[in-house]
């Protein structure tokens, strides 16, 4: 029986105070973690006898099996950080594992996150996105996925989300899925182009409809009405290939536990972007033992803080583990805060607009003073409490309809309005996708919106990898960014 | 100086749009829209008339443009055109969602235009919930009729769809018989004038002289910008077949359609479609298929929009589904193209004149 005491790490700290790390002194750092602790961090605990599922590991471990970015990055310090890379590090490995454990093994592309609550419904089925691979490329500084796709005719004109179709080409980087669930209509027409390759691949895909959103009161109960319609339809789907009816009670359950992971990420989120003041990076609060300052400074990087919020797209292929990391990031997060504890000279208050394939460049903006305190990372629909105890598809429908990229691009600019207002936030870092179908369309009226509330922006389109002479010009542009955030916090604070 | 036939028929074409534009000037309002998802009846039923936006060379970036050089090229053109006179006059826009920047570009539209640009939702995949998009068409269209105050006349409504029922049988028997040309259904297909002027017009319409050494080239691809036919010709190819959002796709006879009007409309022009930003592309495929053997095509000529993704990221697809030689073109829209497209044509055509004459000498 494991104790809940290893299930949770507890707040056990290996350093007393937060700073980011390279992966040579996770190497070193590792050798003081306890051995029960490693021996007992699995996924897959339903498993009996699964000695392999183990997967606290120093980010070394993964530089071998390919992930050549890790020994450029930063990493946190805490525990929870070393358990949350290890965690996502090992999802690929992990659905391999549950095919062979017999579970099924199901592809979902194109809806970031809004279908996986009910993959997950059904019992021994694992979901993952074929999307996510778009950062391997950049892991392991290899064009290898890129140039695959390629012989498909999905080039440079294509978003980065082309790798999956690589991935599914190469036939090296999942298993073969039982099921492949593939949404389209009011989303991304790159990831359409793979979905249909993948079809002529020999993949069998159920198309997931997803109508435009008008983003007008009145249009939502006929939305939901049909989305509804499509989640009976997944529902039956998945009934057929994973043998099992579908199950309120369990659907219940599961939905409790996602909106239990949610919670945790929303709160996360409040912690780090919670309403600081850009001129003083400490903010006082009020906590029933008289008014004290709570230090603002970054209590957590920027690439923890990126996987902890694509969590909830696949759940890195176990809920209930996931859950547990998720919380234990949060927990040493707040316990950070606490002791008015976080990176030193990290204070430049950033929102991140669009998730960076490269997570290089994350690190790179904290090297330079950043910390982001709030993002809009096209997930919003994964950050809805569900409703657990209405109808089980108009839960979902009405989830889903908090999308980030199927309504108006207004929707999408409000979304990082509301961030910068709830994170006090004194720049906004936009890094787009070039080719992509709605980076051309919503740069422009996010920069425009943003610029209105006078915060300076930076958008940046993500280098693909090798490309070293236009990454440099990127960094640079970072730099004077960086710069001219500082400079007008000198010139605010007089 | 010889008069050219071919050039002789758009011209009287267009003229005859002129006059009919300058006769209802003032009286009725013009809507535009945009790609191959807008019920043109429905339009005309609420007494307004349509008015298809399509590429121009005319349009030359000018100032600020909200989209990203990254864009399509004709989507990034479409708020350019909007300030020429063609579309300025334009009391509001709509089109059926179709790919992720069709949609995007309404949006834009909406936002930068002071006339109504709306969109509606149509599906991706074929055989989805029809009563659903069925309405959304509907309220899009009633959005539209109440912002400009129109009305719609269920008389006009049955009246419009007959005659472009007609209209799409008498352009495939002319075109069979060789008595369109290719630039000529390009104007077809984006007309403003009722069925029945276009009716009136084609019936006079004459087979046009063809040399039959000529060879017989399939245009495929993105929305035509004009200038790639005129090219092909000037090469010394002929179009025969011409499967771009403004060529013979646009007459496609479809079968076994409900009687009901909206229903038709539904299904001719949204659940029918065949566009490569649909799930999947077997219908496009087949469609092609039955053209080129129609065609007796000798090559294909694909020409997609710089950025074009239903095109541009299915171009490797169709070249290995339809087995053809094949001339890829990546048409930024700009003037600076046409050279390179010229020479490039000319190369294709000529190789495949060869190899006509092998085949000739093998025989």
């Amino acid at each position: 029986m494991i104790s809940q005491k290893i299930r949770k790490l507890d707040n056990f700290e290996l350093e007393e105070n937060p700073r980011q790390i390279d992966f040579r002194e996770w190497h070193r750092l590792f050798q003081k973690v306890p051995e029960e602790l490693v021996e007992n961090t699995r996924y897959f605990r339903d498993l009996p006898n699964a000695e392999w599922s183990q997967y606290l590991f120093p980010p070394s471990t993964h530089v071998v099996s390919g992930n050549r970015l890790l020994r450029k990055l930063k990493f946190d310090n805490s525990l929870a950080s070393l358990r949350l890379w290890g965690f996502v590090m090992s999802e690929g490995e992990r659905i391999y594992r549950a095919k062979q454990a017999g579970k099924k093994v199901i592809a979902v592309m194109g809806d970031l996150g809004a279908v996986t609550p009910l993959v997950y419904s059904f019992p021994n089925t694992v979901a993952f996105y074929p999307d996510c691979l778009w950062w391997t490329p950049f892991m392991m500084e290899s064009k290898v996925l890129f140039d695959e796709a390629a012989k498909f005719g999905l080039g440079e004109d294509c978003c980065f989300v082309r790798a999956a179709l690589g991935a599914y080409s190469k036939k090296a980087y999942f298993p073969k899925p039982d099921l492949c669930i593939g949404t389209v209509g009011a989303t991304c027409d790159d990831m359409n182009a793979v979905m249909s390759e993948v079809e002529f691949l020999g993949y069998d895909i159920h198309y997931f409809e997803l109508p435009h959103r008008h983003d007008k009161p009145q249009d939502v109960k006929r939305l939901k009405v049909f989305l509804s319609g499509q989640y009976e339809g997944l529902s039956a789907k998945l009934e057929h290939v994973t043998g099992h009816e579908f199950d309120l009670t369990r659907f219940e359950e599961t939905i409790s536990k996602v909106n239990r992971m949610r919670g945790a990420i929303s709160d996360l989120k409040g912690m780090l972007g919670g309403a600081g003041s850009p001129l003083d990076s400490c903010v006082r609060r009020n906590d029933g033992r008289g008014s004290r300052r709570i230090d603002r400074r970054n209590a957590m990087g920027g690439i923890e803080m990126l996987n902890v919020e694509f969590a909830p797209l696949s759940y890195y292929g176990d809920l209930d583990e996931c859950i547990d990391v998720i919380e234990d990031v949060r927990d040493t997060v707040k316990s950070r805060q606490t002791r008015s504890v976080g990176y030193p000279d990290q204070d430049i208050r950033l929102v991140w607009v669009t998730p960076p394939a490269d997570p290089q460049l994350m690190n790179y903006i904290e090297g330079l003073g950043g910390m982001i305190v709030g993002s809009e990372y096209l997930i919003n629909q994964t950050t809805p409490q569900i409703l657990e105890n209405g109808d089980p598809f108009d839960s979902l429908a009405e989830s889903h309809l908090s999308g980030s990229l199927m309504g108006s691009m207004g929707y999408r600019t409000q979304l990082v309005i509301d961030q910068i207002e709830k994170s006090n936030a004194e720049g906004v870092i936009i890094s787009g996708v070039f080719g992509s179908s709605h980076c051309p369309y919503e740069t422009t009226p996010i920069v425009d919106a943003v610029r209105k509330k006078g915060i300076p922006v930076l958008a940046i389109d993500v280098v693909a990898p090798g490309k070293i002479m236009m990454q440099s010009q990127i960094f640079n542009r970072m730099e004077a960014f960086m710069e001219s955030l500082k400079a007008a916090r000198r010139y605010r604070g007089g | 100086m010889k008069s050219n036939p071919r050039q002789n028929q758009v011209k009287d074409f267009t003229g005859l749009e002129s006059e009919y534009l300058e006769s209802i000037e003032g009286r009725r309002s013009l809507v535009g829209y945009l790609c191959m998802r807008t019920p043109v009846e429905l339009i005309e039923a609420y007494g307004a008339v349509p008015i298809r936006i399509v590429s121009s060379p005319v349009a030359v970036s000018s100032g600020f443009n909200p989209i990203r050089n990254d864009a399509c090229s004709f989507c990034k053109q479409v708020p350019e055109l909007m300030k020429l006179d063609s579309y300025k006059y334009l009391s509001g826009i709509i089109a059926g969602s179709c790919c992720d920047q069709m949609r995007r570009t309404v949006d834009v539209l909406n936002e930068t235009l002071d006339i109504p640009a709306i969109i509606y939702s149509a599906p991706r995949t074929y055989g989805q919930n029809a009563s659903f998009f069925l309405n959304e068409m509907k309220a899009a269209f009633a959005k539209l009729a109440d912002s400009l105050r129109l009305t719609i006349d269920e008389n006009e409504l049955h009246k419009a769809i007959k005659s472009r029922k007609q209209l799409r049988k008498l352009v495939n028997q002319k075109r069979y018989d060789g008595a369109i040309s290719a630039p000529l259904i390009h104007k077809l297909a984006g007309s403003c004038l009722p069925a029945e002027k276009i009716i009136e017009f084609l019936t006079g319409l004459k087979p046009l002289p063809v040399n039959s050494d000529s060879v017989r080239l399939m245009l495929f691809g993105s929305i035509p910008s004009g200038k790639e036919i005129l090219l092909i010709e000037e090469v010394g190819g002929y179009v025969a077949v011409d499967l771009t959002c403004l060529g013979d796709r646009v007459f496609e006879i479809k079968q076994n359609l409900p009687e009901e009007p909206f229903e038709f409309l539904y299904k001719h022009y949204i659940e029918h479609n065949n566009c490569p930003h649909r799930r999947s592309y077997a219908p496009l495929i087949d469609y092609a298929k039955q053209q080129i053997k129609r065609g007796a095509i000798d090559g294909i000529v694909y020409r997609s929009v710089k950025y074009c993704h239903p095109f541009g990221l299915a171009a490797k697809r169709f070249k290995e589904e339809l087995g053809m030689p094949f001339l890829e073109l990546d048409d930024d829209l700009t003037l600076q193209a046409t050279g390179s497209f010229r020479t490039r044509l000319g190369a294709f055509v000529e190789m495949l004149e060869a190899q006509k004459r092998r085949k000739v000498a093998q025989v």
